[in-house]
């Protein structure tokens, strides 16, 4: 008999069992965009061979086209499939009977949201990155088709447009910001969902669970942007791309960079979002640990 | 022998409504504790606290020298009046599910007595009937080695015969010093496996006593609880 068990050892069972939980619909998407594509590159194939007859290439090319449309079409679907999963399986596991399961499992609350929030992270994560690379690699290869030139070229001759600026130094430092403030306010509405479905289970709002989970939701999200806005009046850090292709931090007024003929990026939201958002993780752990009431 | 259930002044209350006040009670490794009492008199708050599913209460609630916790959570079995197994799982993966958590369940019994309860390991848990599927959540806890089972109501809402069934199947699967805490409403089906008995109502402790004191005056505990709470539908 074991009385003790390793506290890591159980955090990685339960991220193994909440990946398996969502996998088995989520993974079904996935194999859809991958048959897809496979369809698309055997009538890409097909249709740049010079030994096959016309009228093969020609279906080839009908198909070809409506993989195109299809994947664009399921990537899509993806993001809300995933997203529904988000949702539902945070309400199922936890707060339907199954609660009765998760709740006297040997591991913290801590260690059930985490678990979550990291698998279920890295699943939406995973769509937008589908849904953005099926969209721009299917797309381009339309333009090219269509237009006869290729995507790259054109952003080329839009950069060479502007002369110097930005560098590509710039270009790779704001891509790097839009991912990082996706990834964030991506972070802030998961927290914001599951702190809603959380509080919404405490004894006294549980009879409406569904209104008052919509309601907190509204408000929490109020909050978190009225705290953003409050702490960017106080320290507006910001990433400025300067004209002589340099990149340069600070804190400035709004005037100051956009008066001095500078291009910035506004930090100081996503670290808000990110400090609410661990604020956030432990106020719904403790909720889920004090005040749930499992029916 | 050690307390494996110590309760200190324990209160818990909703809002103004008070379902458990200031009970105190300890109980000794290696029984079979009978949690008696009528519907709502505290007997689910009090499982749901043992277990480690309520934490705001007032009091001290010690399972084996440990407050309700991780550590307390590993060494008891819970079985809950509801169905709680996710519907996507099958047989196997409910088996796989409680051996990845739990280091004192033996998976090899529990695969065994899926074949012996004619349980297919791989029907999803959506499609059994009620009966399967407290078979199957029967087998899960009873093939845990845990220092302590609580099992709510195990024969609510179940013909006789599966109620022989089930009790047969605790009783030959628990462990040697290993203590039951099981509540029923049940009592002349059962009473002759509890060694305590721990009487609930309205809140407070009415009786904590062993079988054998009980029962010396030749009542049985069926008597003493119709005793006990005959009061409450009396006008």
């Amino acid at each position: 008999m074991t009385g003790t068990s390793k506290p890591k050892g159980k955090f990685l069972m339960l991220l193994k069992n909440d990946f398996l939980a969502s996998a088995r619909v989520i993974s079904l998407f996935y194999i859809a965009l991958i048959i897809l594509f496979g369809i698309f590159g055997i009538c890409n194939l097909i249709g740049g061979s010079d030994s096959i007859n016309m009228e093969l290439i020609e279906k080839a090319t009908s198909v070809r086209n409506v993989s195109i449309v299809l994947s664009i079409v399921v990537s899509f679907l993806l993001i809300f499939v995933t997203f529904f999963f988000v949702v539902y399986d945070f309400f199922k596991s936890l707060f339907s009977p199954q609660g009765y399961l998760s709740f006297t499992l040997p591991v913290s609350s801590n260690q059930l949201l985490g678990s979550k929030v990291i698998v279920y992270g890295g699943w939406m994560l995973l769509s937008y990155a589908a849904f953005m690379f099926t969209s721009v690699y299917l797309m381009n290869y339309t333009a090219n088709e269509v237009v006869g030139r290729d995507k790259i070229s054109l952003i080329e001759s839009l950069l060479t447009m502007l002369g110097d600026f930005p560098s590509t130094t710039q270009i790779v430092a704001y891509l790097v910001y839009m991912v990082l403030m996706f990834f964030v306010i991506f972070l802030s509405f998961v927290s914001i969902v599951y702190f809603s479905i959380t509080v919404s289970h405490i004894r006294q709002l549980q009879k409406h669970s569904v209104i008052a989970s919509i309601i907190v939701f509204f408000i929490t999200a109020l909050v978190f942007l009225w705290i953003s806005f409050k702490m960017t009046d106080i320290v507006n850090f910001v990433m400025v791309f300067n004209e002589d292709k340099t990149l340069s931090f600070g804190i400035l007024s709004e005037n100051e960079y956009l008066v001095g003929n500078k291009l910035g990026m506004e930090v100081t939201p996503g670290f808000a979002f990110l400090i609410l958002d661990v604020i956030m993780f432990f106020a719904t752990s403790h909720i889920m640990h004090k005040k749930v009431n499992l029916k | 022998m050690s307390q494996i259930i110590s309760v200190r002044n324990l209160s818990k209350s909703y809002g103004k409504h008070q379902v458990l006040s200031d009970v105190s009670f300890d109980f000794e490794g290696g029984q079979i504790i009978g949690l008696l009492g009528p519907n709502g008199s505290g007997k689910t708050s009090l499982i749901k606290i043992l277990t480690g599913l309520i934490n705001d209460y007032s009091g001290e609630v010690l399972i084996d020298g440990n407050k309700p916790g991780k550590v307390s959570k590993s060494l008891v079995a819970f079985l809950p009046e509801k169905t709680y197994l996710a519907s996507w799982m099958n047989a196997d993966d409910a088996v796989n599910y409680i051996a990845d958590f739990y280091d004192d369940f033996d998976k090899v019994k529990a695969m065994h007595m899926m074949d012996v309860f004619q349980l297919p390991h791989k029907q999803k848990v959506k499609t059994m009937s009620k009966g399967m599927q407290e078979k199957l959540q029967l087998l899960l806890v009873m093939c845990r080695n845990a220092k302590l089972y609580i099992l709510d109501e195990p024969m609510g809402g179940v013909d006789p015969a599966a109620r022989d069934f089930i009790l047969e199947t605790i009783l030959k699967n628990r462990p040697e010093g290993s203590t039951i805490l099981m509540s029923t409403h049940l009592i002349q089906d059962v009473e002759e496996i509890f060694d305590s008995i721990l009487m609930i109502g309205r809140g407070s402790l009415l009786m904590k006593d062993t079988v054998a004191n009980i029962t010396k005056s030749g009542k049985t505990i069926n008597d003493i609880f119709k005793e006990v709470f005959s009061v409450d539908w009396n006008f």
